[in-house]
This record gives C-alpha cells, structure tokens and sequence, in this order.
C-alpha cells in the first residue's frame, strides 16, 4: 500500500508516438511531463515505439564522459541513430522493435524513492508478462545494458530496462519550476541481440570507456515467445505490444 | 540572515551515494522553496533536487561530478529568520545522524544509513563541523551493487582498474582486509577496515544493551495502516454487534463441492458464499452500502457491490476488492479472492485493485478468532467480521445437537446506522448463510 499511495487519481493512459523523428519521439517526455506538472494534463502513462531507425539510446552522461561525443557522432556518420535520453542508465538499443512505456506523474510532497516508482513501474509489465505465460522478475544482471536492480527479468535474462528522472520542484502552480517524475520502461521486442551488442560496446569503446556489455545477459520478446510473433515485422511486433499495453494499463489505472 | 545547510537525501532503498551532476543554482543566486538546485544522478536515475527553503545560495559544497554520501552537505543557503546551523551545532547524538533534508524529501533512516556517517555522528562532539565523505567513485552498477551487498562502503575501496575504477575483486580484496581508499572518509570513520562496516549492527546491539527499550521506524505501509485506523476510528463512531450462525449445512455444502471445485482448480473457502449473503442482504438494506458525505450531510448510497477482503500479508494488512460482485458467481468470486490474496501476498495489486470498495470483510478466523471489533475501512459504513467455525453443542427443538457455528461480527458507522438496522443486516446474512440453497438464488 506505501507505493500505492504515488499513484496519482485520474491516470491517464496515451499511445503518443513519432516514430519518424527519434529526437521528437524523445523530446515529447519532458514536453508531457512538464504539461503535466504544470496541471494542464492528467497524470500520463505514455506508450510509445521507438523510433524506426536502429540506433541506440545514451544518457547525457555517455555523452559528457571520455571522447562520448565524438563517438556518438560517428556512429552516426556509419548510419545509426543516437539519441540522447534525460534518464539515468547506459545506453539501450533502440528501433523498430523497441516499444517503451513512460510514467508522468506531478512531482508531490509525498515522500518517496525511487524505488517506491520503480515497484509501481514493474508491477504491471510481470503481471503482463505471466499473461503471455512469461514468469518474470525484478533484479541485476551483470553485463547486460543498462544494468540496475529493476531490470525485468525472465529466465535470468533481462527483457526490460528501467530507468527515471525527476525534474524540477512540487508540481502545480505554486513552483517556480512545476516538476514531475518520469519512470520509463524499455523493451525490445524483435531486436538483433548481436547487434544491439556490438552497437552499445563499439560506443563505449569509441568512448575511451572500460564499460562493455554481454549479448547472453539480454533477451527479447520475440525470443521468449516466437510463435506469438510468428511472420510479423519488427515494426508490427512492437505495434501489438503497444495496443496490448495500452489496454492493459487502462485497466491498471 | 541566519544559514541552512541543505545535505544529501536518500533517494533509494539502499542507495547511499549519488553523483552532483549538475548544479542549476550558484552562489549569489536567489532561490524559492521547491525551485530545483540540482541534479543527482546514481546508477539508474537523475533527480532534480528542491530547495528546502527560501533563500540566497551562499555556497556550493561539492563541485559537479562528484559523488557525495547520503547525508553529506550539499549547499549552504542564507535565509530570513531561523536557519538549521545553529541547532546542527549543538545536535544530540541522535540527532545528529540525521541529515536535514528538506520536508518534501525523504529523510534517510538511520538504519539505512552507511557505517561511515553513523558512526562518527554518533561519537564526535556535538559542535563537530561535518565532514563532506564526497569523493568520486567509479564503479559499474553490478560492483555496487555487489558492495551494497556485503555492507561494503565503495568510497573506502581502492580502484585498481582503469582510472582508478573499482571492480568486483577490489571488494573481494577489501572484505578479506585488503587495502583502502585513504582520504577523508577513513578520518570520518576512524577506522576503514571491514568490521568498521558491520558498525549498524553494533550500533544496534549497543542501544539494545544500553536501554531497556528498543525503538523500530514504523515502515510504509504501518504508518499508513495507522494512519487510515485512527482516521476511522476517530471519524466514525463504532458499534459493533456480535452473532453466531449455524453453518452446519453450508458446512456440508462446501464439502460436497470440494470435489467440484477440485476439477475446476477452484480453491472453494466460506468467502464467496459471505459475499453473496452479503449482497443479498445490502439490497434489502442498502444503507450498509454507502458513505457519508459530510460537508453535504447526505448518505451516498452506492449501487454497485464492490467488496473489499481484508488480507493479511507479511508486509501488513491489504484489502484488494472483488468488484461488481454481484455479477459474478461464486467461482468466479472465489477465484477472484484466490488470486487477489495470492498476489497482495506477493506485493503484486495494481493501485486500482485495492481502491473503491463500498464494504468489506474481514476474516480473523484463520487465526483462530471468534468475536472481535473490526475497524471500518472508511470511507464505508460497515465491516463484517468472520470467526472461526467451531463445532460445538446447541439446542435445537429441545433437543442437544452438534452445530457447526460461525462468529460474526458487524461494526458499522453509527452516524448513519443504527443498532436495529445493524442487527436486522446481520440477521439476513445469518438467515442466508444457515439456508445455503437460498444462496443460489443469488448466484
């Protein structure tokens, strides 16, 4: 009941998107989320694709560390996207078959830690998962991408990343600066584990940094359940994930 | 102009350290209570911290990308009227483990708190000037995790990866009490060796020792289960009337159902025939099903049966609700109640699970328990309390017979229920439950 008690009234759930422009795809979190803090929207659960260029997602602190901008630049210049998130983490493999879900909710003065929306974040995607007969878990896994005790496992490997940002102060008009918390989910569904891989490490290695990740850590939803997917693009995977989660979660909210 | 020193919050269950990566304030700089100062970044998240106050930022204490421990100053504010460096001069030793966080932020239990904070609090002079432990640590999420895991202080281990980073078998090293990161962590703790990491629970034994009481932090979910009692209690004044029914023919019905129930995979228990006596019996008398609205005076008389079921779990008390119950059948009920007890159990309710009920249940007779005075769950109007079923001796057409018979008790808000009413509720849940195949016709 502790982190029930977050969960704000009136939850809204929104398949928002812009599949076209990576940049904007990402740029529409801290647009909603400030709309929200600033009461102009409901508190948003946002389901939302990728962008349909492959590619991988940093955080500004890849960007900022070592020679990260020169390698994201250059990864570009090979023909992939690079976007950069306002989450903490690592990076994360992005595309056609990554399908995210983005939690918006006013920042309160009700105490509370990350790990209290970590738990409401996770909550929903396990008992979604054991409905595609997929028994899940929360915890580590050492070398996988974006690494944190929240990852959504199933059978020992991640299928899920998560990762939040709080910005600004109290929501509502009384703040200079109406904050809200972003809690996001990322899943690939029909990604290349191989060259999700190999992207993320040749960054990093770009980058001048130590950090590597291991392809046997992850999965995908394509992987755990096959037949479900069977002769459906990437893109089609994870548009019936996004519908499928766009129900589910009216009905948690 | 007084001060306030603003220091480091606990973010996360277990997160002791997180790294400036941003100051969106400087000295000089005029800030409002709320108005975001900075930017903290751990392993997985970036924060924007509010100011707690008020004020002119009069100095930073840590430069971006450093790394700072739960507790550790942060910023020093200049503030009209009273500030919070004076009494930090003069804490007690309670006290002065605790960092000042500001109101809207968690404050970090002392428990949760690192050795190396604890400790020195707890054994320097009251006016000791604290001590930043801010020091850039690298380590990857997994060897932090790997630290945190073994009560391991990171910022006391010395990186032997590149750039100094510190990897798994540099904490290995360390635990078998290896070397150390020299620097004014080890002067805070006095001593960085690994015993000096299990200090918490030392520090408890030693409280336990020096006292003939012992003080435990109410967790979450207790202060809000505290927190909906006493607003109930206080709220609603309570009447509770107690009754027996004799379930002996409910008792043999389920018996006579168990093998059904079996080649359903339906655990089948005594709720779902309580819920449709229940129902049955808030048609006949729809005021148990309601709220009061006090500002407007009026009884909200709800016209769906959303039933909440009072459920015991390690972490506390939850009361996940069957909604529209009315609609559904008894194995549709009970498999309902199964897997909402299973997965309150399992930490696994989505919010709007345990939201909207219009009356609950509540069952003390898995315990043992016959009568008891069951609290209601505001903003309803009643509970219906079970006891345990306990086959016993009565007299029936003047003859001794054995009887199977259930404890019920009904605690309702005597503001807009009256004993009669209450009592003629309970009847009609009795007079269903003694004459289970009057139950079908609800179903």
């Amino acid at each position: 009941m502790e982190d029930q008690q977050l969960w704000p009234d009136g939850v809204q759930v929104v398949w928002l998107d812009d599949v076209t422009d990576s940049q904007r795809n990402l740029d529409l979190e801290w647009q909603l989320g400030e709309a929200v803090a600033r009461g102009e929207r409901p508190p948003l659960i946002r389901v939302w694709r990728a962008a349909n260029r492959p590619g991988i997602g940093v955080t500004r602190r890849d960007v900022a560390a070592g020679q990260g901008e020169q390698a994201a630049a250059r990864l570009r210049q090979a023909g992939w996207d690079v976007v950069v998130r306002t989450t903490g983490g690592t990076a994360v493999p992005q595309g056609p078959g990554v399908v995210h879900v983005s939690y918006l909710f006013p920042r309160t003065e009700r105490r509370a830690t990350t790990d209290a929306y970590y738990r409401l974040l996770t909550r929903p995607l396990l008992a979604w998962l054991a409905q595609l007969g997929l028994a899940g878990d929360t915890g580590s896994v050492p070398g996988s991408y974006c690494d944190g005790t929240y990852n959504v496992l199933v059978g020992g490997r991640k299928l899920v990343g998560t990762a939040q940002a709080w910005r600004g102060g109290l929501a509502g008009t009384r703040s200079n600066r109406p904050g809200y918390v972003l809690a996001h989910a990322c899943m690939p569904v029909d990604v290349d584990v191989d060259w999700a891989t190999d992207l993320i490490n040749r960054f990093y290695a770009d980058s001048g940094s130590e950090y590597r990740v291991q392809r046997e850590t992850f999965t995908t939803l394509r992987q755990l359940a096959p037949e479900r997917f069977s002769g459906m693009t990437p893109a089609e995977c994870t548009a019936w994930v996004a519908e499928r989660w766009v129900e589910w979660y009216r009905r948690w909210a | 102009m007084a001060l306030y020193e603003f220091r480091l919050p606990e973010l996360g269950e277990g997160l002791h350290e997180g790294r400036i990566s941003k100051w969106l304030v400087k000295p000089g700089d005029t800030v409002k209570e709320d108005d975001a100062i900075a930017e903290v970044e751990n392993d997985k998240s970036l924060v924007e911290l509010p100011s707690p106050v008020d004020g002119t930022v009069k100095s930073l204490a840590v430069e971006e990308g450093t790394t700072a421990v739960v507790g550790d100053l942060l910023i020093t504010f200049e503030v009209e009227g009273e500030g919070n460096v004076g009494a930090a001069q003069a804490p007690t030793a309670s006290e002065s483990t605790a960092p000042a966080a500001a109101p809207e932020q968690p404050a970090p239990a002392q428990a949760a708190q690192p050795a190396h904070v604890a400790a020195p609090a707890a054994s320097q002079p009251a006016a000791a000037v604290p001590t930043s432990h801010a020091r850039e640590v690298l380590a990857t999420p997994g060897v932090r995790k790997f630290a945190r895991e073994h009560n391991v202080d990171i910022s006391l281990v010395t990186g032997t990866g590149p750039n100094g980073k510190v990897t798994r078998e540099d904490v290995e090293k360390y635990l078998q009490g290896g070397a150390t990161a020299p620097g004014p962590a080890d002067t805070a703790t006095g001593d960085a060796t690994p015993a000096a990491a299990a200090t918490p629970a030392a520090a408890a034994a030693t409280l336990a020792a020096d006292s003939e009481e012992e003080r435990v932090p109410l967790s979450g979910i207790r202060k809000i289960i505290a927190q909906a009692m006493s607003k109930s209690f206080y709220t609603a004044p309570h009447v509770t009337v107690m009754d027996e029914a004799n379930v002996t023919a409910l008792v043999q019905l389920r018996q006579e159902l168990k093998p059904l129930a079996a080649e359903r995979g339906t655990k089948i228990t005594y709720l779902p025939f309580v819920v449709k006596a229940m129902i049955s019996a808030l048609r006949k008398y729809p005021q148990l099903n309601s709220s009061l609205d006090e500002e407007r005076q009026e009884l909200v008389i709800k016209k769906s049966y959303h039933i909440g079921i009072a459920t015991d779990t390690e972490r506390g008390l939850v009361v996940p609700v069957v909604r529209n119950a009315d609609r559904k059948s008894m194995w549709a009920i009970a498999d309902e109640i199964a897997d909402l007890a299973t997965r309150a159990r399992t930490n696994k309710l989505g919010p709007a699970e345990m939201k909207g009920s219009t009356i609950s249940i509540t069952n003390i007779g898995s315990a043992g328990g016959m009568f008891f005075t069951p609290i209601i769950n505001y903003p309803e109007v009643a509970i219906l309390g079970l006891g345990r079923i306990t086959e016993r001796p009565i007299m029936q057409d003047g003859q001794v017979v054995g009887a199977q018979m259930m404890a019920l008790s009904l605690s309702f808000d005597h503001r807009v229920i009256d004993g009669a009413l209450g009592q003629n509720f309970v009847n009609e849940v009795k007079r269903l439950l003694e004459n289970p195949r009057l139950l079908m016709m609800e179903v």
